[in-house]
């Protein structure tokens, strides 16, 4: 048998990716979570509305937050509360 | 600080008061009741030196590295002393100090539904709309001794400015009986935009100035999180004596926050990028 090509880290996160569609609203988690949000931004879904729990909404990170508390939301967010 | 206070240290995972935290280690605190969300290292350093018997808080962990191995150890094991828990969700600790800073005996919320967590907390209860008759979530206030939060700058009257992500920080304060604020610098003006979050200096009980006082995490403008450190500690953490040791040389032995910068191994320093 051939050896799988990804991992099922990736194919779990490819597949929340493909749950999110343009301009949907989302309550997004670090780790998984946020890897799938953003790759789907970054593909399908350009008006995908993320938020972080830090209060950072319409999130649009151009690399991937170390925890809720990254600048990148704060800078990056249509409003932060 | 006093053994037995209630103290809630906050910082949502950005403008973590790390420096304070440390010198309540150094000053040898026990019996605090510890108050936060999203505790993370400093509670795990805290707690891991036996400064808390109970802990009160949303979420608990090293924020996107993993489990806080002290926490664990102590909750486990009563190791070095047992801790109490008292678990709440986000929501509900926001709404808490909200309902202390307002003078308020409890705050609602519809939370907790299908969860078992209010059999389990006697902070948590239920109310009936008096409007519609739903069943909604109470919640006690919170209001601690003391507040201790790290912001960007104070000007020279003690007026507090935070920015960037400001978590619960202002509402903390405002409960609290008490609120200590370090910050990166002290200014003479702080030039704060209109609608900025700024805490008046009679909120304010003391200010110091600690560059660099919420590193390992980060401070908005003025540096990132060291994420190499964050990494290091689950390895620190994970063993007594691993930890005690890297606590002696580092927070007992260090006469402050500037000489703890000092001892730490080159690339694990704080950075302005």
């Amino acid at each position: 048998m051939a050896e799988l090509a990804y991992t099922s880290i990736e194919i779990m996160t490819i597949a929340a990716a493909r749950r999110l569609a343009n301009g949907m609203v989302c309550f997004v988690g670090i780790g998984m979570p946020s890897a799938a949000a953003n790759l789907a931004r970054n593909i399908h879904a350009p008006e995908v509305v993320l938020i972080y729990e830090s209060g950072t909404i319409g999130a649009k990170p151009s690399v991937l937050p170390l925890s809720i508390g990254d600048g990148e939301l704060a800078e990056t967010a249509d409003c932060l509360v | 600080m006093h053994n037995g206070s209630t103290l809630a240290m906050e910082g949502f995972t950005h403008l973590i008061p790390f420096a304070a935290g440390h010198e309540i280690i150094r000053q040898r605190r026990r019996d605090l009741t510890l108050i936060r969300m999203t505790p993370d290292i400093i509670y795990d350093q805290m707690i891991g030196m036996g400064c808390a018997t109970r802990l009160v808080f949303s979420w608990g962990g090293n924020p996107g590295v993993g489990s806080l191995h002290r926490f664990r150890d102590a909750i486990q094991n009563s190791w070095p002393i047992p801790l109490e828990l008292e678990e709440h969700s986000h929501a509900d600790m926001a709404a808490r100090y909200q309902a202390g800073a307002s003078g308020l005996p409890f705050a609602v919320l519809r939370g907790y539904v299908g969860s078992d967590v209010p059999k389990y907390n006697r902070s948590i209860s239920s109310v009936a709309c008096p409007f519609t008759g739903e069943v909604l979530t109470a919640t006690r206030a919170l209001t601690p001794d003391v507040a201790i939060i790290h912001a960007q700058k104070a000007d020279r009257r003690g007026n507090v400015l935070i920015q960037g992500i400001t978590g619960i920080q202002k509402e903390a304060v405002l409960a609290s009986k008490e609120a200590i604020v370090t910050v990166e610098e002290i200014v003479d003006q702080l030039d704060a935009p209109m609608n900025a979050c700024v805490l008046p200096s009679w909120v304010v009980t003391y200010v110091s100035e600690v560059p660099g006082g919420a590193h390992p995490s980060y401070a908005h403008g003025y540096y990132h999180r060291d994420n190499a450190f964050c990494k290091a500690w689950d390895g620190i953490s994970r063993d007594r004596e691993a930890f005690l040791q890297w606590m002696r040389e580092h927070i007992l032995e260090t006469e402050d926050f500037a000489a703890f910068r000092r001892s730490l191994p080159q690339g694990t320093t704080v950075s302005n990028g």
